[in-house]
């Protein structure tokens, strides 16, 4: 491919360049001084950018300083990137207004001026891909990010000079910009050798007074580069390290780095990737309107891992290696690419001087265990549904299960049947949404079987016929009901975990063909909370079906099993050809794991339904991150030979 | 008889002989639902296994009555109290189903482990392995890990 042309802008001509832009209606943000730091915020013109600025960097530590030149853009990066412009800190995603019994949900649209990014750097350009990879190259697009996406005019610049903390060199992301911009300028004495890459970028070289660069040009641009590539402050060794950090998690650097680390989430907020967000209902006029918002969330605060008030990451160590392991490892198997684009915005901005390089180059040099290899990335054909506006659906019955337990029968509203181990956000305005799995399915209703146990449960376990309420999904992956054909297969349930296997048992006792050979075993806590009843006598019934059922807690009246769900696993054959899917409290599943170890049936042949703190649903928010997966959208369900490295593991 | 113990996993590892021998000093007790298997308090003095039918182990708590806290089922052993010295029952068994036990006087199995002293290893060593596990399933019974 032949480069494209490049011509040669005088310094004087810049101004022109951004009186043009401005002209075809763009408003321009840029670099700029404000206080102590250079930060990226609406300009009108030269005057306002860093003339003769430049900025010091070292861990834990950012100064501005005089250049002794008039360069325009001698400096590395500030606490800001272009993420606040693409994808703001708060930022409203549905509004929903209540009217009575009736509830309506719509998108909030971005609707973005255009706007023109002037001088974004090779890495934070490439930290725009990566987090396109995130917002509409997954299974969804979030159109507010996609809008603002498009309405934007990239005015890239070449760093000349590195910084004392940059490392783009050893991420492959820089110093030169990569593809992905309108117009690239390289600041040299006296002007900038200027490259086009789309046709908007051509057609303002061609207003501008600007002629062929000269090889001499050129040839300065090179060196510039060149020069900058090898005086990076910090460097970064990436080879294998994704398996390497995952091979390593129980590495004593963890605990040392916990030792300095405030937990403050500064890393997370001035990344340049970093994307997690959490979603509150925030209500407004008597609770008749409620603006559904999204807001940066760091994965080094409680709340990101918290479901049902289990913190999932207690300590910090937890949070740190969580943070340094997605950054760079689990990115490579979410989006086939490092997370990290080596900006240095992390190292200088952490109040305590954490320098990321050097913790890695800890691991990697302290007496490391093997790297393992983790799972390739899959391929997603982004569907074009906004994934985070729930449709309103009418309660069609609602079903009382035990004291605390409901069935809500719900109207279909998608034209997409759920399948069995999926499940659906259901939500109320001015409560949010929650993750329930699908019970059960019908042509035009699903059920959904809640406990009321946090706020969003108890609201929607007392929902009537005839109420409404939101349902968005279905979302995640399903039980591989055909891969247990002509296998015995063996389903594991644990309380309400049995909700999920309900409608495969549904399925699977209706096809006693495929499937000759079902046991069901059901632990309850006590007679009271034995959900479906009625079912699982009449499973039992079938002579392809076979159930079996044990309390924790028992009154003189029951005269069934009691003891934990084991205890029935061990009176059982386990075959070895059998499939096993397995749902309830991650305790229960890992012990049956490991009765199902004891008998020698392989990893392969077994299936757990994994629960996070799910928020979005649509691979977006980052807080159900499950080591390299997202419950979300590589889960709920799970073969166990995929997962068995985390499962189990504390921090995960 | 035999054929009886052979399905009882405490025996599994036991030859024909052994078997026999074991044989020699076991009965059968039928009991109905309902029916009272062994009292908590009373002298414990037989090791019992289930042949056919289901057996509640539950404890006596001033207040609550019979607390039912496990069952025991086909192949599976209750009352290895009868093992220790001058043991009494600690939680009355009944049955939940009509119900065939197996009974071994722990006396006289305590005799057979020092004549046969494999015969009292290979008892022992799976005696050792139910207890374990019984103990395991309570820890899991007791973090009522199903209520959230």
């Amino acid at each position: 491919m032949t480069p494209p042309p490049a011509h040669w802008l005088e310094r004087d001509e810049l101004g022109h360049l951004l009186a043009l832009i401005r002209g075809d209606g763009y408003r321009l943000i840029g670099p700029t001084v404000d206080g102590a730091a250079i930060i990226y915020d609406e300009i009108e013109g030269v005057d306002e950018l860093p003339v003769g600025w430049t900025d010091e960097q070292a861990p834990g530590r950012y100064r501005l300083r005089r250049r002794d030149d008039d360069a325009i853009f001698g400096f590395a990066v500030g606490p800001h990137s272009w993420k606040q412009r693409l994808f703001p800190a708060r930022e409203p995603l549905v509004q929903i207004r209540r009217d009575g019994d009736d509830i309506r949900f719509s998108a909030a649209r971005a609707d973005p001026p255009p706007t023109a990014f002037i001088g974004v750097r090779a890495c934070e350009l490439a930290a725009i891909e990566l987090q396109d990879r995130v917002f509409v190259r997954g299974p969804f697009v979030d159109h507010r990010y996609a809008a603002r996406r498009e309405a934007c005019l990239i005015i890239a610049v070449n760093c000349v000079e590195a910084g004392e903390l940059c490392f783009c060199a050893s991420m492959g992301t820089g110093p030169r910009v990569g593809p992905g911009y309108d117009l690239c300028l390289t600041e040299l004495d006296g002007g900038f050798v200027v490259e086009a890459e789309t046709e908007a970028g051509a057609a303002l070289v061609q207003r501008l007074d600007a002629r062929a660069a000269a090889d001499a040009e050129l040839t300065a641009r090179d060196a510039g580069l060149d020069s900058c590539r090898q005086t990076m402050g910090r460097e970064l060794d990436t080879e294998g390290l994704p398996g390497l950090l995952f091979g390593n998690l129980d590495h004593p650097r963890w605990t040392e780095v916990a030792e300095r680390c405030l937990a403050c989430g500064n890393c997370t907020q001035v990344c340049p990737t970093c994307f997690c967000f959490d979603v509150k209902d925030v209500s407004l006029l008597a609770n008749a309107e409620t603006a559904r918002e999204r807001s940066w969330d760091s994965c080094f605060g409680q709340d990101h891992s918290t479901i049902h008030g289990a913190v999932f990451r207690p300590a910090i160590a937890d949070r740190y290696r969580q943070w340094l392991t997605h950054k760079f490892a689990s990115w490579t198997s979410q989006f086939d690419a490092s997370g990290c684009v080596g900006c240095g915005r992390c190292i200088a901005w952490c109040p305590v001087g954490i320098d990321v390089t050097e913790e890695l180059s800890a691991i990697r040099s302290q007496d490391p265990k093997p790297a393992i290899e983790l799972p390739r990335p899959q391929v997603w054909w982004p569907r074009e549904d906004d994934p985070l506006v729930p449709a309103p659906a009418r309660v069609l019955e609602v079903q009382p299960e035990t004291p605390d337990t409901v069935t809500l029968v719900i109207e279909r509203t998608t034209a997409v049947r759920e399948e069995p181990g999926q499940f659906n956000m259901l939500s109320l305005p001015a409560i949010g949404d929650v993750p329930i799995s699908v019970s059960g399915s019908g042509e035009d209703f699903v059920e959904h079987t809640l406990r009321g146990v946090g706020r969003a449960t108890k609201a929607l376990s007392e929902l009537r016929p005839g109420q409404r309420l939101g349902v968005r999904g279905p979302f995640g992956s399903r039980w591989p009901i055909e891969l247990a054909k002509d296998h015995p297969l063996t389903l594991i349930a644990g309380g309400v975990g049995l909700t999920p296997l309900r409608s495969a048992m549904q399925q699977l006792a209706a096809n006693p063909d495929d499937y000759p050979a079902v046991r069901l075993f059901y632990g309850a806590r006590s007679a009271a909370d034995i959900l479906y009843d009625t079912e699982l006598l009449a499973w039992d019934s079938l002579p392809s079906c076979d159930v079996s059922v044990t309390v924790d807690q028992a009154s003189r009246r029951w005269l069934g099993n009691i003891g934990f769900v084991t205890r029935l696993l061990r009176r059982k054959e386990l075959p070895l050809d059998g499939r096993y899917f397995i749902c309830g409290p991650e305790v229960m599943m890992r012990q049956v794991l490991f009765l199902l170890d004891e008998a020698g049936v392989p990893k392969s042949h077994r299936f757990v339904s994994i629960e996070r703190n799910m928020k979005c649903a649509a691979g977006f928010c980052g807080r159900c991150q499950y080591g390299p997966y997202f419950v979300c959208k590589d889960g709920p369900i799970f073969r166990h030979d995929h997962i068995d490295f985390i499962f189990g593991q504390p921090g995960f | 008889m035999k054929q009886a113990l052979r399905k009882i996993r405490l025996l599994c590892d036991l030859d024909d002989g052994q078997l026999e021998r074991i044989a020699a000093i076991a009965s059968i007790e039928r009991v109905k639902t309902g029916d009272i298997v062994v009292e908590e308090q009373g002298p414990a003095n037989s090791i019992r296994a289930v042949a056919e039918g289901r057996v509640s182990i539950a404890v006596s708590v001033p207040g609550r009555g019979e607390l039912p806290v496990c069952t025991v089922s086909v192949g599976e052993i209750l009352g290895w109290s009868a093992l220790l010295p001058q043991a009494r029952w600690l939680a009355t068994a009944r049955a939940v189903k009509d119900t065939t036990l197996i009974v071994l006087r722990g006396a006289a199995l305590l005799d057979l482990y020092e004549q046969d002293r494999e015969l009292g290893y290979r008892v022992m060593h799976r005696t050792f392995e139910t207890v374990a596990e019984r103990l395991h399933d309570t820890w899991l019974q007791l973090m009522d890990s199903y209520r959230q």
